[in-house]
């Protein structure tokens, strides 16, 4: 049985999803989420990815540069 | 016009720490000079309102053009810098907490000052607490994320 194939979305779901991604929480929604438990892992992994960051990239201007290259990587564009 | 891949960033932020302004780098910059990983593709800066043309004058080389007159931005409070790259300044002498009001000249005065000792590309930030406080301006998904990991970050550096 072949795997399912993801379709990409939609222009119409791509405009949802940016609308949802921009827009603004309620105070109460903003409160609520902030305050959801953390588990262990995302415990786990937020201390992972800052270790692995702040090792691998020891100054705030390597720090910048880096995710600077990542965003270029991640939009196609030259960094 | 200076391209995204033309734009010298360490160069940028060594002009801003050497001119003494009263600049603090916000948003998710901040998050990522700290040591969270985390996407963005803009600049935000929270500046002190009498500082507006020297920050213009010191980004002007790197062809960063200012969308409002330094009297307009006064008057909404914010503004941005621009050309393929995006700064964007908030220039309020104050914004919305969720304890109160976060004052400027009061977080400026709580700020985390990073980088090398030799002081040139000393980055300020505001302190964990302002950080976290000042995700509320944006109140998106985003930002309660960003929340929860500068929360983490203050745990990490408390265990310390």
């Amino acid at each position: 049985m072949k795997p399912p194939v993801l379709q990409s979305p939609s222009a119409d779901e791509r405009a949802w999803i940016a609308e949802q991604a921009a827009r603004r929480l309620s105070p109460e929604e903003f409160q609520s989420y902030i305050d959801a438990p953390v588990s262990e892992w995302e415990r786990e992994n937020a201390a992972a990815l800052i270790a692995w960051f702040t090792t691998r990239y020891k100054t705030p201007l390597e720090r910048l540069a880096y995710a600077r290259r990542a965003q270029a990587r991640h939009s196609g564009r030259p960094g | 016009m200076v391209t995204g891949a033309e734009f010298d960033e360490a160069l940028f932020f060594r002009a801003i720490s050497v001119s003494g302004l009263r600049a603090l780098l916000i948003g998710r910059r901040a998050l990522i000079a700290l040591g969270i990983p985390v996407m963005t593709a803009d600049y935000d800066f929270w500046i002190h309102i009498d500082d507006i043309e020297r920050f213009n004058a010191e980004a002007l080389p790197f062809d960063l053009i200012p969308d409002r007159t330094p009297l307009e931005a006064r008057q909404s409070g914010r503004y941005r810098l621009q050309n393929d790259e995006l700064v964007d300044v908030l220039v309020a002498r104050s914004v919305p907490g969720p304890d109160g009001p976060l004052v400027f000249d009061d977080v400026w005065s709580r700020r985390n000052t990073l980088g090398p000792d030799d002081g040139e590309g000393n980055i300020c930030v505001p302190g964990l607490d302002d950080l976290i406080a000042s995700k509320r301006i944006g109140s998106r998904p985003k930002d309660a994320e960003d929340v929860r990991l500068l929360r983490q970050l203050r745990k990490q550096r408390e265990s310390l």
